[in-house]
């Protein structure tokens, strides 16, 4: 279904806000039919743009045996614009700060409209696997990892012992 | 509005946006990607760029599909849209839109169409709202983002309260601040760095301890200042009741508490008639009367507390004055007894009290005046009783002298007559009157020559 051509503009900015709507449900109902392995997402019942989050710790990384929890949010202009997504977990990586912000390309310029939830959420489980020191968020644990890597991981399992275990 | 397709589409067929077949589809010159118009022309407005390659795009670089990517998605089957109201209708997607407006058992009329528009769903928390209510809606929607203006982390407006309350950028004042310290800064700097050197802090104690006090002096006054209003408004109250006691008593209220109480003969109205007797006319008596201890006193006649009781200081005084113990004695102990004053009449008004007292007190300063001009004449009478005492005393007196002379000069006339005749010795012995006599010439001659003139015989 399309609107005709001479609409008036706020029917037609209606439509806008509709069809973006309907982009999220969709996107949503096969998110939960067809759930990620070690990623869990659901909406809010009160706010259809508000996820809550938990990621796996991938195997062989620091953060094994981790259950991290974050919230998502669609904006508005989604898909158009990126989600926001934010570690509610306290995590010790070079690429997520105190503030469990997420230091993603692809949240940021990197964004594209054929981006999905889940493929964002799967780009966050693969920085957790392969955390990448060179473009820190959180200098400090930046340059842990860069100088020492072993203690780095040391403290990060820690951390993830202190504040993820299950 | 979301289409249902009876059979899954190819993959091929679906936009990378909206995940749905393409709906108008559209291919870039650049990078041949193909999008539905309305999605890449939104994503080309946020990002010139292409969505799936990134390679840079503009609406002019924009050309319709090729005609078979056109039909292959126009002629994919779907339900209708009214299939929840119960339309089982299929048919290819380009037909829909004739089916719905014109052959559809559930179609709606053309102005009901365009309500059913104008009620749209907020696209950010899916809220049904009126058109014209979503504009209001959107700005205050909980579902809008907003930036934490500390981190300045893009979150849901419904989450920037419970976010505020534990973002570590937050600035916040010391725990002191109640306290007085100025601190402010990031939360997390509030622990590590502020509260150990907070010189509040290291105060803590004391100021709990203080505070705890302080609490319970505020809390005893105003305790204390509940009681306080409820004594006002009782003496309000007694007050009141006071006001009205002494209209009610009007002229007879006293504040000293003094009530005269009713008097049963109305002494005042009789007071004033009662000094008749004191009046100068009643004085004529003769001073006998009071120089008799049996006279009757003149109070005794009449009821002496009408006055006395009134001014019994006076009455006091009248006893301590000598002379006068017996007139007055019987009187000022009948006034002695009544203590209590209370022979005002309480029917009358104060005026007519004051008037009726004015008026005894007239009376009794007349009766003053005569009490003092009869004791002026009884006195004056008794000096002249005295004199006239003294007058016959005095004559008494020489009565006496002249009958002993009369005797001397006739004792002397016999002493010298027998010496004559005897002839004795010559030595002349004056007799002893005092040595006894013979009894012969023992006997006095009754005092006939001299007569004395008793007060009996004088009356
Ligand atoms: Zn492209
Ligand atoms: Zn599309
Ligand atoms: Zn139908
Ligand atoms: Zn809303
Ligand atoms: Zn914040
Ligand atoms: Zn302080």
């Amino acid at each position: 279904m399309s609107l005709p051509k001479a609409s008036p503009p706020h029917l037609r900015r209606a439509f806008v806000a509709v069809h973006r709507l309907t982009i999220v449900i969709s996107e949503t109902e096969r998110l939960v039919a067809d759930p990620v392995p070690g990623i869990t997402a659901a909406p809010h019942d009160d706010n259809l743009r508000y996820f809550d989050v938990t990621i796996q710790g991938p195997d062989g990384s620091p953060f094994q045996q981790g259950v991290f929890k974050l919230e998502l949010f669609l904006p508005e202009e989604y898909p158009m614009a990126p989600p926001k997504v934010r570690f509610l977990t306290k995590i010790y990586h070079p690429n997520i700060d105190k503030l469990g912000r997420i230091c993603l390309d692809i949240l940021k310029d990197k964004w594209s409209p054929a981006l999905q939830i889940r493929t964002v959420l799967l780009s966050i489980q693969a920085l957790l696997s392969a955390p990448n020191p060179d473009d820190p968020l959180a200098p400090d644990v930046a340059k842990h990892y860069k100088e020492n890597e072993a203690d780095a991981h040391r403290v990060s399992r820690e951390w993830t012992q202190l504040y993820a275990s299950k | 509005m979301l289409l249902n397709y009876v059979q899954e589409p190819n993959s091929n067929l679906l936009c990378c946006i909206c995940r749905t077949p393409f709906n108008e589809p559209v291919t870039t010159r650049s990078c041949s990607h193909t999008f539905c118009r309305d999605c890449i022309t939104q994503a080309i407005s946020h990002a010139r760029q292409c969505p799936v390659d990134r390679s840079v795009l503009t609406l002019d670089d924009l050309v319709p599909a090729n005609s078979i990517i056109r039909s292959l998605v126009d002629e994919l089957v779907v339900e209708c849209i009214h299939r929840s109201s119960g339309c089982t209708f299929t048919c290819q997607r380009q037909l829909l839109a004739a089916h719905v407006m014109d052959t559809c058992p559930y179609r709606t009329t053309a102005g009901e169409e365009i309500e059913d528009v104008q009620s749209v769903p907020c696209s950010l928390c899916g809220a049904e709202f009126a058109l014209e209510d979503l504009e209001e809606h959107t700005p205050e929607c909980a579902a809008s983002t907003v930036n934490c203006e500390f981190c300045t982390l893009e979150l849901a407006r419904s989450e920037l309260g419970s976010h505020t309350g534990t973002c570590s950028a937050a600035i916040i004042p010391c725990v002191q601040v109640s306290n007085g310290c100025r601190w402010t800064g990031p939360r997390t700097d509030l622990k590590s760095q502020h509260t150990p050197s907070c010189p509040y802090e290291a105060l803590s104690g004391f100021f709990e301890l203080h505070n705890s006090k302080f609490a319970r002096v505020a809390e005893e006054n105003l305790f204390l200042r509940h009681r306080l209003e409820v004594l006002e408004s009782r003496v309000q109250t007694q007050q009141r009741d006071l006001n009205s006691a002494k209209t009610a008593l009007g002229p007879w209220f006293r504040s000293d508490g003094v009530y005269a109480h009713s008097s049963n003969n109305g002494g005042l109205a009789s007071s004033a008639d009662l000094p008749l007797d004191l009046q100068p006319g009643s004085a004529s008596t003769s001073s006998r009367r009071y120089s008799q201890a049996d006279t009757s006193p003149t109070f005794e006649q009449h009821p002496p507390d009408a006055l006395a009781a009134y001014f019994p200081a006076e009455a006091d005084s009248f006893e301590r004055r000598p002379g006068w113990d017996a007139p007055f004695g019987a009187g000022s102990g009948t006034a002695n007894s009544q203590n209590t004053v209370a022979p005002l009449n309480l029917s009358t008004t104060l005026e007519g009290s004051l008037t009726g007292v004015r008026a005894s007190v007239v009376a009794l300063g007349g009766a003053v005046d005569s009490l003092a001009r009869r004791s002026d004449i009884a006195l004056s009478n008794e000096t002249r009783r005295l004199n006239e005492e003294v007058m016959s005393l005095r004559a008494n007196m020489h009565g006496l002298r002249m009958q002993v002379h009369a005797i001397m000069m006739d004792r002397n006339a016999q002493v010298t007559g027998r010496s004559g005749e005897g002839g004795g010795g010559s030595n002349s012995v004056m007799p002893n009157p005092m040595s006894p006599l013979g009894p012969g010439d023992g006997a006095w001659p009754p005092p006939a020559r001299f007569f004395y003139p008793g007060p009996g015989g004088k009356l």
